[in-house]
């Protein structure tokens, strides 16, 4: 059919346009005009291998907080919640030359409401022979002055964990004991000791200063301090337990879910759609194999068969698509589309056909594919979300490839992580509604296409 | 004396069923002659169709044996190799004008290349002079450029029809079947199709083989008209004769059944129905519905009779029999 000119209504534009009267058509089209969009803007400000890599880099997120909720969702908790702060900017005072001892000094203004989840101090230095020692003290509101720690640093490049240590807990509980003159009546936690205030279990809000006391073994020795006080609240869609953004996983995991359904929903549909022809055209033999093999292929256990397949091979989920297509060659579809091609076979037109000798591959594909093609679109369409929740079906039992960030993968980590228990609601809720919104859309684009190619469903 | 165009001898169609073989089409033998129309009536299931697609070795799938022998300008092509006959002759020298306009055409592709089509895929004709050729033979049936590029639903009945007509006249065959061309039209649209078909047939020199049960609609065209019944012509004349001296008995009621505008009559029905053709009745085929019957038509089977000139009937009304 190439170069063959469409009358205006039957062309792409006059088909969108179609689309476009109906409500839901502008809906569904809106959404996915605003995945494609998010999806080409993460797949040029980052290529897909690099963000994958980075993805599945544990390394590359030590900066960020752990299970932090989105920004926005904060604003429905009616707390100020803290975002990661990260000290920069040090006042660096010389204590002594002799053994080279320099101060780092931190202000800062902590003004949430609530405590931060974490305290890293990243540590990058150069020395001679040994390790430059730290000694870290923490100044509050009240004025106190408490030593942290003192601590030789292990390697050139370290990190100070300063929420886990105990002994900086056990400190506290001594600081409180001797501020309130008794035992403190509640739980002391690193955070509420550096953040708390003495007799309420409330964050004091003030001024605090972080001193750092370095002393250098060598007076050529240098270091780099980086601390961070760590947020709860990161981003638009927060992060998961290894402190990735989840925003990138669902940017580059919504259009490999797209991929993967369109991929599977498109050739699924279109193979079978070759294997009725053929089986209704041809007849006898043809058609009785290709019966007999649907028969066979539908009583065929699809899922417990795709996760054996995905346990004992490992595949990745491009290879499991390949096997998908395989496990549904001979679907049900077959079965109604050679209904459809036994009634138009016996069209005149295709007669006439055959009369002046068309050849069975042009009536096949000229004749009878695109008569029978406007029923079997809406369900192309309507089908692309099933294949999308397979895929995270399958995440969810484990047998997809790790590596990949989709939507399903994010579910699963959630499920595995317990997010739900622990209350991480926006975890699953962001991935899962990406995917309802993805369904929805389709089935509503689904339904306006079966309005258009069926007359008898049309609004009036 | 034009030549003969056509010539069938002795032509038996045979379809395979369930119940044994049916004899669709029985020792049929007629000649067509150069720019003659030859109308073929006969009830719903009396073999006109299986005649029609026979000429064209378009058998269905079930059958049984196809024997005889057609003559093309003197050419026997039913022992042709389908292959030969799909090139040389069918499309090329004779087509088809088929049942029912709505369903023939392909409701996806436009007009133009819907009448191209032939020429594309039966002489490998390239896209722009077979569409070029298209246009000028819808042209010629009366459908303006204009409407070449549209798609067959926005067609009414009777334009689809032309295209259906173009569509066989576009190879520039010299033979055109028509079968039932204006059957599922109204009776203002039959009339023009009818006298499109009577110019095309006087501009191309065509010979058709008009198909048809409307004896009215056959007047129009035919200069012969042949009869059928239970697969079998049972009669065949000038259209003159077949209206004015019917010889078989069968034409006879069947006349008899129609209203015509001259003169006043009351109208007979045949009673009964067609036979069945696995177990046809002996003798005359139509013996049982016959209100003429004697009793030598139930015994043995009619010979064909010539009854005048070029007027021949299976009948022994008006015979001596011996």
């Amino acid at each position: 059919m190439d170069n063959m000119e469409f009358t205006s209504s039957y062309s792409l534009k006059g088909i969108l346009r179609e689309v476009l009267r109906y409500k839901t058509g502008v809906f569904s089209l809106l959404i996915f005009a605003i995945l494609i969009l998010l999806s080409v803007y993460a797949y040029l400000s980052m290529p897909y291998d690099k963000a994958k890599e980075l993805w599945n880099d544990s390394q590359a997120w030590l900066k960020y907080p752990r299970n932090a909720i989105p920004t926005w969702l904060a604003f429905f908790t009616g707390k100020n919640l803290p975002k990661n702060i990260y000290l920069k900017d040090p006042k660096i005072e010389s204590v002594s030359e002799t053994p080279k001892i320099v101060k780092y000094v931190y202000d800062i203004n902590y003004t949430y409401d609530d405590f931060p989840s974490e305290f890293n101090i990243f540590l990058n230095s150069t020395f001679k022979n040994n390790p430059p020692n730290l000694r870290i003290y923490w100044i509050n509101p009240y004025g106190d002055r408490i030593l942290l720690f003192e601590k030789v640093q292990r390697a050139e490049k370290d990190i100070f964990y300063i929420g886990n240590e105990s002994s900086i807990e056990q400190k506290f509980i001594e600081y409180y004991k001797e501020k309130l003159g008794f035992y403190p009546n509640f739980p002391v936690t690193v955070m509420r000791g550096l953040f708390g205030e003495t007799e309420n279990p409330k964050v004091n809000k003030g001024n605090y200063k972080l001193e750092i006391e370095v002393q250098f073994a060598d007076k050529s020795d240098t270091i780099e301090i980086e601390p961070i006080i760590y947020g709860k609240v990161y981003g638009v869609a927060g992060t998961d337990h290894l402190r990735r953004p989840l925003e990138l996983g669902i940017l580059y995991g919504t259009p490999i879910d797209l991929a993967f359904g369109l991929g599977a929903s498109l050739s699924i549909t279109v193979i079978q759609l070759i294997l009725a022809t053929v089986s209704g055209w041809y007849g006898g033999w043809v058609d009785n194999l290709i019966q007999r093999l649907t028969e066979i292929y539908m009583l065929l256990p699809f899922l417990p068969l795709m996760i054996m397949i995905s346990l004992f091979y490992k595949l990745t989920i491009w290879q499991l698509l390949v096997v998908l297509i395989i496990l549904s060659l001979f679907g049900s579809g077959i079965k109604t589309q050679r209904a459809m091609v036994l009634q138009v076979k016996t069209l005149p037109y295709i007669e006439a056909a055959r009369t002046y000798g068309a050849s069975n591959m042009r009536i096949v594909f000229l004749y009878i594919i695109p008569k029978i093609l406007p029923p079997v679109i809406p369900g192309l369409i309507i089908s692309i979300p099933a294949y999308i929740f397979l895929e995270a079906i399958l995440s969810l039992f484990g047998v997809l490839d790790p590596t990949e960030p989709t939507l399903g993968r994010i579910i699963e980590e959630a499920f595995q992580n317990g997010a739900l228990y622990k209350g991480f609601y926006y975890w699953v809720i962001e991935p899962s509604l990406i995917i309802v919104l993805l369904a929805i859309s389709f089935a509503l684009l689904g339904f306006v296409i079966d309005r258009i190619v069926n007359p008898r469903l049309k609004e009036v | 004396m034009a030549n003969t165009v056509l010539k069938l001898n002795n032509f038996t169609v045979v379809y395979k069923t369930q119940q044994g073989p049916l004899e669709a089409v029985r020792n049929v033998s007629f000649e067509l002659k150069e720019g003659e129309t030859l109308a073929i009536v006969g009830e719903s299931g009396c073999g006109k169709s299986s005649l029609a697609r026979g000429i064209l070795r378009l058998f269905p799938r079930n059958l049984e044996k196809a024997s005889g022998e057609i003559y093309i300008n003197e050419t026997e092509v039913l022992s042709l190799k389908e292959e030969d006959f799909r090139k040389n002759i069918r499309w090329s020298k004779i087509s088809m004008v088929f049942q029912g306009a709505m369903n023939s055409l392909n409701p996806i592709l436009k007009i133009v290349h819907q009448v191209a089509e032939p020429l594309i895929v039966h002489f490998g004709m390239e896209k722009t002079s077979a569409y070029k050729r298209a246009k000028e033979i819808l042209n010629l049936v009366g459908i303006s450029e204009s409407f070449a590029e549209r798609y067959p639903f926005e067609l009414s009945g009777g334009m689809k029809q032309r295209v259906v007509i173009a569509m066989a006249l576009v190879t520039r065959p010299n033979i055109v079947i028509l079968d039932e061309p204006t059957s599922a039209l109204d009776v203002i649209t039959q009339a023009n199709i009818m006298n499109l078909l009577k110019v095309l047939k006087k501009e191309l020199n065509l010979s058709y083989i008009f198909i048809t049960h409307d004896i009215a609609t056959a007047s129009e065209l035919a200069d012969r008209v042949a009869v059928m019944y239970a697969g079998e012509i049972v009669e065949i004349s000038p259209s003159e004769k077949f209206y004015n001296s019917p010889a078989h008995g069968y034409t006879m009621m069947l006349l008899n059944s129609v209203p015509t505008l001259k003169t006043t009559k009351k109208l007979k029905s045949i009673p009964g129905s067609p036979p069945s053709l696995i177990n046809p009745p002996s003798g005359c085929r139509f013996h049982p519905r016959c209100q003429y019957v004697m009793d030598i038509c139930r015994e043995k089977e009619p010979p064909m009779f010539k009854k005048d000139e070029e007027h021949y009937a299976k009948c022994y009304i008006g015979e001596s029999h011996e």
